[in-house]
C-alpha cells in the first residue's frame, strides 16, 4: 500500500527534542496521499459509495508517523554518548493508542496527514496523527495517537534499499 | 488534599482502562500490573498516558529510577545495567508493599516498573503532584 503516499516532509526541532522533558513539540512530519475511488480492493467498501476504510487512514498515518520517528532518533543519536551511537533504528507500530474517526472519507481523496510529537522515550515514540482533505487546516477527519518502538535496523537488504528509495522519492516530491 | 487510599481508588480505574477489564476483575492497592494482570511495556506506557491526562502531571522515562536511586550517585546505585546491593536495598525500600518473593538478586534497571503495585503508581502520582506543589481534588 506505499503506493498510495505521494510526498512526505520531515522537520524536527532539535533543541525541544533535547529540552522537553516529554518530548511532545519535538518536531512535525506532513504527508500528501492520493486514494482514487477505483481502488480494486474498495469495491466492497461500499459498491457505489467508496469510502476510505479506518484501516487504511492508520495504515497512511503509520506510513508518515514511522519516517519522522526514525528521524526523530537519528537526531537523538547525534548527541548519544553511548556505545551503540550510530547504529540506525527503524520505527514499528507498537500500539495504536487511540482512533477517532470522526466524519467518512469519500473517495477519491487528496488527503494530508500530519503527524506531531507527544512523547520521546529511548525506545518508543509516541505520535498524534491528523488526516484529513487536503487542506488540513478544513477539517480533521481521522485523528489517532500511534506508539513506534525502536528496533535495529536491518542492514544490506533489498527492502532497505527500496524503502530508502521510497523515501527519498517522497521527500523529493513535497 | 487527595489521601494515599483516594489516589489509589483514582488509579485503580485507570489500570482496569488500560486492560479493558470488566468489574468482575479484582484490582487493588496490592495489585502487582506486571505480575498479576500481565502488563506488558505498552500496557505500562498507555497507563503512564492515563495518569499524567488524569492528575495533570508529567511522568518523564525514568521517573521511577530516579526516585529508587534517591540520594545516591548513579554509580552507587547501578552497576552495568543492574542495581548495586545499596540500590536493591533502595529499590526494596520504595516498594516495601511489593512482595519480596518478586525481587530477584540481579535486577536489571530498565524493569524497575515491573515490580511496582497499583499503590506504588498512586505514591508515583502523589509525589509528582508535591513536587509541582499542587493539590488536587479528586475530580469525578
Amino acid at each position: 500500500m506505499f503506493e498510495l503516499i505521494e510526498a512526505i516532509d520531515i522537520d524536527v526541532d532539535a533543541g525541544a527534542l533535547a529540552g522537553a522533558a516529554s518530548g511532545a513539540g519535538a518536531g512535525r512530519a506532513r504527508g500528501r496521499a492520493w486514494v482514487d475511488a477505483n481502488h480494486p480492493l474498495l469495491r466492497d467498501h461500499f459498491p457505489d459509495a467508496p469510502v476510505l476504510p479506518g484501516t487504511w487512514a492508520l495504515e497512511l498515518a503509520a506510513q508518515v508517523a514511522g519516517p519522522f520517528v526514525e528521524e526523530l532518533d537519528r537526531h537523538r543519536d547525534q548527541s548519544n554518548p553511548g556505545p551503540d551511537r550510530g547504529r540506525p533504528r527503524w520505527a514499528v507500530l507498537a500500539m495504536v493508542r487511540s482512533a477517532k474517526l470522526k466524519q467518512p472519507l469519500w473517495l477519491p481523496a487528496a488527503l494530508e496527514i500530519e503527524a506531531r510529537t507527544m512523547r520521546v522515550d529511548a525506545a518508543t515514540v509516541t505520535v498524534r496523527v491528523d488526516i484529513g482533505r487536503a487542506p488540513l487546516s478544513s477539517e480533521v477527519a481521522v485523528t489517532a495517537e500511534l506508539t513506534f518502538g525502536l528496533v535495529e535496523a536491518p542492514a544490506g537488504s533489498s527492502a532497505v534499499a527500496q524503502r530508502e528509495a521510497r523515501l527519498a522519492r517522497w521527500k523529493a516530491a513535497f | 488534599m487527595m489521601t494515599d487510599p483516594d489516589l489509589v481508588a483514582a488509579v485503580i480505574p485507570l489500570v482496569r482502562d488500560t486492560l479493558g477489564l470488566g468489574e468482575e476483575v479484582a484490582i487493588s492497592a496490592g495489585t502487582l500490573p506486571f505480575y498479576d494482570l500481565r502488563f506488558t511495556s505498552m500496557d505500562l506506557l498507555d497507563l503512564i498516558f492515563r495518569l499524567e491526562e488524569r492528575f495533570g502531571v508529567t511522568i518523564p522515562e525514568g521517573t521511577l529510577y530516579r526516585l529508587a536511586r534517591g540520594d545516591l550517585d548513579d554509580a552507587e546505585f547501578c552497576a552495568q545495567g543492574h542495581l548495586t546491593a545499596q540500590g536493591r536495598s533502595q529499590l526494596l525500600a520504595l516498594l516495601a508493599d511489593s512482595p519480596l518473593a518478586i525481587f530477584p538478586d540481579r535486577i536489571h534497571a530498565a524493569t524497575l516498573q515491573r515490580f511496582c503495585t497499583v499503590a506504588a503508581f498512586a505514591r508515583l502520582v502523589a509525589h509528582l503532584l508535591a513536587e509541582a506543589g499542587r493539590d488536587r481534588a479528586c475530580s469525578s
